[in-house]
């Protein structure tokens, strides 16, 4: 029987040089198909929670962590099979594109981990053809990513990852320090990615895009723990959780003679005025 | 700042990205940009073997004339390449050539020297006069290892990245600087600048290891050769 379950996360922990704590005692799962926002504010873990997802960190002390049913240790990737296919099934978009695109033009990185995988050249130039298309790159594909503004860096990072087609996104703040054009495009992207059934887990502060790119919404504390984990409406309802957390502030400013005070960000469209 | 640190900062950044990054000579039309990369690597080859194994002084001096006259028909600036030529000829030489001079003669010196000058006079011909990634295409090509190909290019890629942070950081300082900055304090500046830089590769250096791990990057594979 096929394991709907993709994450089984128990109790993991984590310290970068064994002191300064990033992450404690996150369990949580994780459904096949699932769109899931981690949310909380610098420093709270979400980007080491995707690096132990993507299993380039391991959990440390008693917490382990499962992939469809399947323990994941630092030792599960000696075995050169699950290596393989863990890395075909788990893709992650990093937060600095930079360290990502290391290949000396915008088709080799495309073409980078397809090759990776051994894939044939016709199922590779196919996916190179479509992710590009997908991702607005047709005009850049014989460029030095180096010469790419922060947007076309960060969109053909996405295309990259989407062209292994794995069963996992994990996306590391995609959209910040983007203009409004290129996150729509984001957006677009990760929804097109969706709509194949794959489970989408993203890392963000940006509150504003979790409505469309999420159903379920895990906020990390800035105690690293999980602080809440439910429905995306509930959670960007509660408006004085957010302010607790970090995620929005209170913002006071005039109407006319009317002072009146709201959370700064607009995560649904019918905000109360307080 | 300095006068001296400010001019020898603004002197290397300009420098390096003039000669690792520009790409002006390749796009321009001259006889060696008209030559296909793969044709330019054999003849670099033949040129590189045939320097290495004279012994004539005479032979060299052909050879490296050789090589000034296809700088000037490609369009290349005869100072320009004197200056990307001899720039590197002490760092290779001086160790070898100081004690050859007293210990083997001044003909067995100017012998070594010339043929750095004149190896070092065809690489770079062939390095800006052909664009970086069909550069590392054709030595793909010719079955130069995948593995040394990626190093080389991803050591030019974050050469290049680390230079332009180090631009920045002088940029903020020399943006937040109105008061007096002596010599002293501006040494120290680059010091502690080329700490930060030295630590920020080594963890950009384990970033990119994790990432290329992420998109399927195996290298006991590659090591096994399979």
């Amino acid at each position: 029987m096929e394991n709907k379950i993709v994450y089984e996360l128990d109790k993991i922990s984590y310290s970068y040089l064994g002191r300064i704590e990033a992450l404690r005692s996150v369990s949580l799962k994780i459904g096949k198909g699932e769109r899931v926002a981690l949310l909380g504010a610098n420093g709270s873990g979400k980007s080491t929670l995707l690096m132990v997802l993507a299993a380039l960190l391991y959990p440390q002390g008693g917490g382990g962590m499962k992939f469809f049913g399947r323990e994941v240790r630092e030792e599960s990737f000696s075995d050169r099979s699950f290596r393989k296919d863990f890395r075909s099934k788990v893709g992650i978009v990093f937060q600095n594109s930079d360290v990502q695109l290391f290949n000396s033009s915008v088709e080799d990185e495309l073409v980078f981990g397809p090759n990776q995988l051994g894939l044939s050249q016709d199922v590779i130039k196919g996916r190179v053809e479509r992710y590009s298309t997908l991702m607005g790159l047709e005009g850049l594909m014989g460029r030095h990513p180096q010469n790419l503004s922060v947007g076309e860096k960060k969109r053909v990072a996405i295309a990259s990852v989407l062209a292994m087609e794995p069963e996992v996104m994990l996306l590391d703040e995609p959209t910040a320090g983007l203009d409004p054009r290129t996150i729509r495009h984001l957006i677009e992207g990760i929804g097109c990615f969706c709509e194949r059934g794959c489970t989408v887990i993203t890392a963000t502060q940006d509150i504003h895009m979790v409505g469309e790119i999420a159903q379920r919404v895990i906020v990390m504390g800035e105690d690293r723990a999980v602080a809440r984990d439910g429905a995306a409406g509930d959670v960007l309802r509660d408006l004085e959780f957010l302010e607790k957390h970090n995620l929005v502030h209170a913002h006071a400013h005039k109407h006319k003679d009317t002072v009146h005070t709201h959370p700064h960000e607009h995560p649904t469209h019918d905000h109360p005025h307080l | 700042m300095g006068m001296f640190i400010e001019r020898s900062i603004a002197g290397a950044l300009n420098f390096f990205k003039e000669a690792m990054f520009s790409e002006e000579i390749a796009r321009t039309r001259g006889i060696l940009q008209s030559v296909g990369p793969k044709a330019k690597l054999a003849a670099l080859a033949f040129f590189l073997l045939g320097a290495c194994f004279t012994r004539s002084i005479l032979i060299l001096a052909i050879l490296y004339a050789f090589s000034a006259a296809l700088a000037a028909l490609s369009g290349v600036k005869y100072l320009y390449f004197l200056k990307r030529v001899w720039f590197f000829i002490p760092l290779f030489t001086a160790v070898i050539a100081i004690p050859a001079l007293f210990l083997e003669g001044p003909q067995t010196a100017l012998l070594f020297i010339l043929r750095v000058a004149t190896c070092v006079s065809f690489v770079v011909l062939v390095t800006i006069t052909t664009p970086h990634n069909k550069l590392l295409k054709a030595l793909r090509s010719i079955g130069v290892p995948a593995i040394f190909v990626t190093v080389l290019d991803m050591t030019y890629r974050y050469t290049f990245l680390l230079i332009k942070v180090f631009e920045e950081m002088h940029l903020a300082l020399k943006s937040r600087l109105v008061g007096k900055f002596s010599g002293r304090e501006g040494r120290k500046w680059v010091a502690s600048r080329m700490a930060f830089l030295f630590k920020r590769s080594l963890r950009m250096s384990e970033d990119v290891y994790l990432a290329l791990l992420a998109r399927g990057y195996d290298i006991e594979e590659r090591l096994d050769g399979k």
